[in-house]
């Protein structure tokens, strides 16, 4: 890792530091409501960072939570009917969903922009038939229950806040090093501009299935983790409402930087459990909050954040110079 | 037995058709999905409820000021909201989601959790080959087809339909031939809400009125303007035709819980085969 401490000039060793310190407290001030709440967000960064992986090349889908769910219902079926452990089950999902990924972004190669966003809906509508309709697998709309926990006896909030909390800072690393390496240039440029990257030899399909097989492992993992660690899924655990709110989160926050769907799941997901005091208004407070960032940041916060250090960083050159 | 199958797929089909024709002009004009167009259909049913049960109003008259106050109400969302996001799809997206929730969370607080249904201004039954159909249902068909007619004669011989045919084309373009595109796609925005009204002032009769009722012709609009082609007239109300039968065939046949999912397998085979649509050329 000392490659990554000098690229970023060891600027955000001590802020991460902190926030890691802190967060591996955080447990252990008994609040088990709290330490709750962390392992969604964290479970939610994970989703967040994993689409932003497709929305960089362009394919803005509207299916992460299938893959989200995919990875939570193998994970679970392989756990319960087979008895497998939960290693096998994890990877397992992760890679289901992931070959989903694969084939979906294959099919439909030819389609672009708005057509593949409505294409991948299709997908989250037939995938939530099949929830639904394959009792004797999925257990109908009813779902399934007594899931066994993640490391079997250890199954208290704190032990899966941390078991989580891992899993979600390897997940943060290794797409930090995907975002820093050619692959990440190379999505970046299809998303950016497809035609000039296929000039350049980049190999557009390969590319777009590579990242989407990619986002889809990780949601499929976060999947399994959610799975084994609430103990109960069905249908209603994975709503289409919740593929909106990846989507939010990664635009609030800025979809382009690497930290912006962090920002933007971290905000959100507070934001929703802080506006479920609010009762029935909770769901007003949350369009509105959502409309105000969408309207007045286009870029998100962290590209509000980037271009204000731009306008000041430059009026500061300006000064400088002798004319 | 047939002649039922074909009116309840006939009313299927110009419930989605009035729909999903409103959401592909939006499209062709703006560039948004407006995802909040179930909730426009779910204010038309819910101004026509209170209008009759509380004003003491007539169906007709009730139905009219539904369909005008939320034609008005997507003016203004076109004028405060969308305008600002021509183009922007994503972006769009989101904002329209977000009107969706909070527009459905008004719903909840202000009509509450009880499904509800608006009073047919039609009673009775009328025989047509054998089968007895309710007249409330001959009402839905007939004045669907009016104004969908009277649409597609809107857009192909007014100045208005002019207009909004070029903006669709180039918006630009139209700028520079002095159309004022603000305007298009400000109207264009009120008759595809008041078309969402109508329709729900006429399922208001038939299915129930509750807060989540725009959730299912939503989907079902959004279905249609994939396999039709997004932005195309024509291919919406082909397309409705075709998921609205499907969906009544495998309804009757197979099972309802089948029937939705089969209309998005169907329409994720229309867009591998053909990617813009059936008519698209968006």
């Amino acid at each position: 890792m000392p490659n990554f401490i000098k690229k970023t000039g060891g600027k955000l060793v001590i802020p991460i530091v902190i926030i890691g310190g802190l967060l591996l407290a955080l447990p252990l001030l008994g609040r088990a409501y709290y330490t709750h709440i962390f392992i969604l967000i964290f479970l939610n960064i994970i989703l967040a960072m994993s689409y932003r992986l497709l929305y960089v090349t362009g394919l803005v889908s509207f299916c992460h939570v299938t893959f989200y769910a995919i990875g939570a219902y193998t994970s679970t079926i392989l756990a319960i009917k087979l008895g497998l452990p939960f290693g096998i089950c994890f990877l397992a999902g992760g890679i289901v969903a992931a070959i989903c990924a694969a084939f979906l972004i294959l099919a439909t190669s030819r389609a672009r922009g708005s057509y593949f966003f409505l294409i991948s809906f299709g997908f989250l509508g037939v995938m939530n038939t099949v929830f639904m309709q394959w009792r004797n697998l999925t257990g109908g709309s009813s779902g399934i229950t007594n899931i066994p926990p993640i490391i079997s006896g250890f199954d208290t909030v704190i032990y899966n806040y941390y078991i989580i909390f891992a899993f979600t800072i390897l997940a943060l690393i290794i797409m930090y090093l995907l975002d820093r390496s050619r692959f990440g240039a190379e999505i970046v440029a299809i998303g950016e501009a497809e035609d000039l990257a296929s000039t350049i030899g980049i190999n557009i399909v390969r590319h777009r299935v590579m990242a989407c097989a990619i986002g889809a492992l990780f949601a499929g993992f976060a999947g399994s983790l959610f799975a084994h660690y609430e103990g109960f899924i069905a249908p209603t655990s994975f709503p289409m409402w919740t593929t909106i709110y990846i989507l939010s989160w990664c635009v609030i926050g800025g979809v382009r930087k690497y930290w912006g769907p962090i920002v933007g799941a971290v905000l959100m997901t507070a934001i929703i459990e802080y506006g479920r005091m609010m009762g029935e208004w909770h769901a007003i407070f949350y369009a509105a909050v959502l409309l105000a960032v969408i309207m007045a940041m286009p870029n998100g916060i962290v590209g509000l954040v980037d271009s204000l250090r731009v306008r000041f960083s430059k009026r500061l050159t300006r000064v400088k110079k002798p004319y | 037995m047939i002649t039922q199958l074909i009116i309840n797929g006939l009313v299927l089909s110009l419930m989605i058709a009035l729909m999903s024709v409103g959401m592909t002009l939006v499209f062709s004009i703006l560039r948004v999905v407006n995802f909040a167009h179930g909730e426009f259909y779910m204010f038309g049913a819910v101004i026509a409820f209170f209008a009759i049960n509380k004003a003491g109003m007539g169906y007709i008259e009730a139905s009219i000021l539904a369909i005008a106050t939320v034609g008005l109400m997507g003016w203004v969302a076109n004028r405060l909201v969308f305008r600002r996001f021509h183009g922007k799809l994503i972006e769009g997206c989101i904002a329209a989601v977000a009107l969706s929730i909070g527009f459905q969370q008004v719903g909840w607080i202000i009509f509450g959790p009880k499904q509800k249904i608006l009073p047919a201004p039609l009673t009775g039954s009328v025989k047509i080959f054998g089968a007895s159909v309710t007249a409330e249902r001959l009402l839905l068909i007939g004045v669907s087809l009016v104004v969908i007619f009277g649409l597609a004669w809107l857009i192909r011989f007014t100045k208005l339909g002019k207009s909004m045919r070029a903006v669709q084309q180039d918006s630009e373009a139209a700028l520079t031939l002095g159309i004022s595109v603000k305007w298009v796609a400000g109207l264009t925005f009120a008759i595809a809400t008041a078309l969402a009204a109508l329709a729900g002032t006429l399922m208001g009769t038939v299915y129930n009125v509750s807060p989540i009722m725009g959730m299912l012709p939503l989907t079902f609009a959004f279905i249609v303007i994939v396999v039709g082609g997004m932005g195309s007239v024509m291919g919406a109300l082909v397309a409705a035709l075709i998921i609205g039968f499907q969906h009544s065939l495998t309804s009757t046949f197979w099972g309802p819980q089948f029937a939705l999912g089969l209309s998005l397998a169907l329409a994720i085979l229309v867009l591998i085969l053909r990617p813009r649509g059936l008519m698209g050329n968006a």
